[in-house]
């Protein structure tokens, strides 16, 4: 994530610090960070219910949470306890398949394919509350395509080539303009450029 | 009749009785006579009660004789008596109007007055008069502001009302009966109605009034040379920012003018000038087309040049008052790069269905990477030039969140946002590590009119803090953010801290600081408001209000105190007029010459509810060329808030009233409002005579039109359906013989067929 918050900043105006934080879900810091990054492989505890209000608050007045599956399998103990706990967090919204034309793969880079350490889903999946996206889930291990060493090498060679590792960070990038932004890229003045670059 | 006469009263002289009519001569009250004719009814329901064993046929004829002696019996015990009558038809009435507005008296080609020349035509004419007198009762009326009757034609017939409703005027003939049917109407009258009577209503009037109206009136031609706005057709409310039509209709007469220049000015100052085509009957009409700049309510004159030799200058002016009011608040939001700050305000603007939201971004700068082609990325050029220049005035609002123009080629616009903001437009500033004196704004126009000072104040100081509530804060509409009750000063103690600020050298002259950072030296505005020309700004110098909407949920709160701060922000930037707590409102937009100007002014106190004892001090003040003498005055509001402000007659002029409270000492506020005394009343703003007003009242009416220097034709009345008793004669014929053998035969047939029916 370090390394993608450096190319954001190297890329885009959007200053940001590269001191991570660590929060857990019920501490009350959660709400001086707007965005969450959550990543993990295999099976993660069950929130507990302070925690899983908490988030459900988090989400529902503007909070976004960035969920990356590095299992590279889907169906897998993570993606099972992503999909559990968030019918817990959330339990009248589902995840769905957010669609190629939505503002998300047009925030800032015009994204049509997706990235990451592998490909094992076509499309990132969302919870959206209203029209905003507040959950974005991905199971192509985007952090495994984004890590470099202490050496500055990538620490993960990509199935796809270095393509599909620029378009992780693409991705990345996007994603995090969308957080900040929402649906700027929507507004009437970017339609005729998009659907200009688009043909 | 005559037989009639003979048989009941033959000792009367023939021809004594000219009608009759069947009355009731008994003395005996209502409830005695019901009670009679029930009894009756048991009697005849009695009676067919005994018939069951009787063959229908003869069932029915017993109960016939039956119905017919019950009636019989009735009717002796009502006594009816016939009641001979002498009656004579009662004479109609005819009314004379006399136009008595002040444009009969503006003289025509002749050199006559109007109402001179319907002077003559009375006397002329004295012989019909006359013979009218005999057939008719005549009347005569003078109508104009009112209808009042006069015995006689006056000399000289007055012009001096202000103005002319004939539809009110003919329709008092009817209420005004006198006891008498209305035979006709013979009206004199130029036909310039100021109550905006139409062919159609004209039509109308005429044939309800139900008796004929001989109209004399005067031709079209016959007015003296003049040149004058005869009509402005205009919507009371507008849009801001959207265009507006405001159609004019000019008309002459004797100036054989083929066209003319027409010009809509606000506040003295040109907004278009157009030239009028005028047809061949002296007419022409234009439109204007602008957008209004400004909301409230605007006022505006169209003029024509005067003439020479123009009978009448001061209709060659006119003025209207529109209402301007927003269909949705603009707002320009340009932002120097995305922050969580940024982002909550768009969701919150964005979220609000009356705010039509512009947002650019600056997603990526002139020194960042750009690793991928162009058409790889969504990225559009920034329109600066398009943006503030074409489209600048069509915002209601100009945000600079955390933007430095000077990547952007922008120092060349800035002389054009200030210009915009001191003719009425608003500017909020919010900070950040490029805005302020770190966005390099000190000595540019931008500078001219933010309500903080710049030019050696200190870097971005990114520390946290508690912003502190000034005085003025805690009663300032902005900075009311808390739930209702709940004191100012506990509000922003409950809220997170902030973190980081743009420190400035304090408050420009004219500010207002209403939160202030704690500890910094001179404790910098955090929030601070300026009144700038006609336009407002305000400086918010933290990126982290956005703390108040979202980690004020970690505390359990709602984050609502960021919505009500820039919601109560753009309200106060764009004079919501819910938000002022002096309100005026004149009694109208446009007064004739010599109507008293008054208006009702409101103050309300800091909960929004009426604030008595508050001094107003109320100025009239001319705008433009024309402008006469102000006018000031002052009051102490009653409990509920409220004082009348009455400035008498003024002198013709367009006048700003401007109302300023006090209560206890402190501004409470105050409030605007154009008046407009127009030169010309109603009655010489379009003064050229209407005959086909008149001809068409008269044509509906059964009537016939005539000029003034034709003679008067023979008056047909209209019958009278109205007469009067001379005397009456009343005869009983209850008490003569055939009653009775007719009563006595019904009662010995039902006998008889009894009997034979084997009853008795």
């Amino acid at each position: 994530m370090r390394r993608l918050l450096w190319e954001l900043m190297q890329r885009t105006s959007i200053e940001a610090s590269l001191d991570l934080t660590a929060v857990r879900a019920a501490d009350p810091k959660l709400f001086r960070h707007p965005f969450l990054y959550w990543a993990g492989s295999g099976a993660v505890p069950d929130f507990s219910e302070e925690e899983a209000r908490r988030l459900r608050r988090y989400l529902t007045f503007g909070g976004t949470i960035l969920i990356d599956s590095a299992d590279g399998e889907p169906g897998g103990a993570f993606d099972v306890s992503v999909r559990r706990n968030l019918a817990r967090v959330l339990p009248r919204e589902e995840l769905v398949r957010i669609d190629n034309e939505h503002v998300l793969y047009k925030s800032f880079y015009l994204v049509d394919h997706q990235g990451g350490r592998v490909l094992r889903v076509p499309d990132l999946e969302g919870i959206f509350l209203e029209k905003r996206i507040a959950v974005i889930y991905t199971q192509n291990d985007l952090g495994g395509a984004w890590a470099r060493d202490s050496f500055g090498r990538w620490e993960y060679s990509i199935d796809g080539g270095e393509r599909q590792r620029e378009m992780a960070f693409r991705l990345g990038i996007n994603v995090l303009m969308y957080a900040l932004c929402l649906d700027y890229k929507e507004d009437l003045v970017h339609t005729p450029f998009i659907l200009k670059r688009r043909r | 009749m005559g037989w009639l006469v003979r048989l009941l009263a033959p000792d009367a002289q023939p021809g004594a009785y000219n009608d009759w009519k069947l009355v009731a001569g008994t003395d005996l009250a209502s409830s005695w006579l019901i009670l009679i004719a029930l009894g009756l009814v048991v009697a005849v329901v009695l009676g067919a009660s005994g018939l069951r064993r009787l063959a229908p046929s003869r069932r029915r004829s017993l109960l016939v004789l039956r119905m017919l002696a019950a009636a019989l019996v009735f009717a002796l015990v009502l006594m009816p008596e016939i009641e001979l009558r002498a009656v004579s038809k009662v004479r109609s009435r005819v009314v004379i109007m006399l136009d008595a507005s002040r444009s009969m008296g503006l003289a025509t080609p002749g050199g006559s007055t109007r109402a001179e020349m319907v002077s003559d035509h009375t006397s002329r004419n004295a012989e019909e008069l006359s013979r009218l007198g005999r057939d008719a009762l005549l009347e005569i009326s003078l109508f104009g502001d009112r209808v009042r009757n006069v015995d006689g034609v006056p000399d000289p017939i007055p012009s001096e009302d202000g103005k002319t409703d004939l539809a009110a005027a003919l329709s008092e003939l009817a209420v005004q009966s006198s006891g008498r049917d209305l035979g006709a109407v013979i009206l004199y009258s130029d036909g310039t109605d100021t109550e905006g009577l139409s062919l159609d209503a004209a039509q109308r009037l005429g044939a309800n009034l139900g008796a004929p109206v001989y109209a004399v009136g005067f031709p079209s031609d016959s007015s003296a040379a003049d040149l004058a706005i005869r009509r402005i057709i205009a919507d009371e409310f507008a849009f801001v920012h959207n265009s507006v039509a405001v159609d004019v209709e000019i008309e002459e007469r004797g100036l054989s003018m083929s066209s003319v220049m027409a010009t809509l000015k606000r506040d003295g100052q040109v907004v278009a000038s157009k030239e009028v085509r005028l047809g061949p009957d002296g007419r022409g009409r234009v439109t204007f087309e602008f957008k209004p700049s400004e909301i409230g309510k605007l006022a505006y004159e169209i003029s024509v040049p005067v003439q020479q030799g123009e009978a009448v200058v001061s209709n060659n002016s006119r003025s209207l008052v529109m209402k301007v009011i927003r269909d949705r608040l603009r707002v320009l939001q340009v932002v120097g790069r995305p922050s969580w700050d940024e982002r909550f305000l768009r969701e919150l603007l964005k979220r609000n269905p009356n705010v039509d939201l512009i947002s650019f971004f600056i997603l990526r700068s002139t020194t960042d990477l750009q690793k991928a082609p162009q058409e790889e990325l969504a990225l559009i050029p920034f329109p600066v030039a398009e943006l503030f220049t074409t489209e600048l005035d069509t915002f209601d609002v100009v945000i600079f969140q955390n933007f430095t123009y000077r990547p952007y080629n922008m120092a060349r616009f800035l002389p054009r946002i200030r210009d915009y903001v001191e003719q009425g437009g608003s500017f909020m500033m919010i900070g950040g590590t490029d805005a302020y004196e770190d966005g390099w704004y000190a000595g540019t126009p931008i500078a001219t009119i933010l309500p903080v000072r710049l030019g050696g104040a200190p870097a971005w100081d990114g520390a946290e803090f508690r912003p502190r509530l000034t005085p003025e804060g805690r009663r300032h509409p902005v900075t009311r953010i808390g739930e209702v009750g709940e004191p100012p000063d506990l509000v922003f103690q409950r809220l997170p801290p902030l973190e980081g600020v743009n420190p400035t050298l304090g408050l420009a002259e004219g500010a207002r600081s209403l939160l202030v950072h704690p500890s910094l030296p001179g404790n910098p505005p955090v929030i601070a408001i300026r009144e700038v020309g006609r336009g407002r700004t305000m400086a918010i110098t933290t990126d982290s209000i956005w703390y108040w909407r979202f980690l004020a949920l970690a505390e359990e709160g709602a984050g609502r105190e960021f919505d009500r701060l820039y919601n109560n922000a753009l309200r106060w930037l764009i004079r919501d007029p819910e938000l002022a707590r002096v309100r005026l409102r004149s009694d109208r937009a446009v007064y004739g010459p010599h109507d008293p100007v008054s208006a009702e002014v409101r103050v309300l106190g800091p909960d929004y509810d009426g604030l008595g004892g508050a001094e107003v001090e109320a100025d009239l003040i001319p705008i433009g060329p024309n402008g006469a003498q102000g006018r000031a005055t002052t009051t102490i509001t009653a409990e509920d808030g409220s004082a009348l402000l009455d400035f008498g007659e003024l002198a013709p002029g367009m006048y700003l009233l401007r109302a300023t409270a006090h209560s206890g000492g402190e501004a409470v506020g105050a409030a605007e409002e154009p008046v407009v005394v127009e030169a010309a009343d109603r009655e010489l703003q379009n003064p050229f005579p209407r005959p086909e007003i008149l001809e068409a009242v008269a044509r509906a009416s059964g009537g016939r039109y005539l000029e003034i220097d034709e003679g008067l034709p023979e008056i047909r009345l209209k019958d009278s359906r109205r007469v009067e008793i001379d005397r009456t004669r009343r005869v009983p014929i209850w008490d003569r013989w055939p009653f009775f053998v007719a009563l006595l035969g019904l009662v010995s047939l039902e006998w008889w067929f009894r009997r034979r029916g084997g009853l008795l």
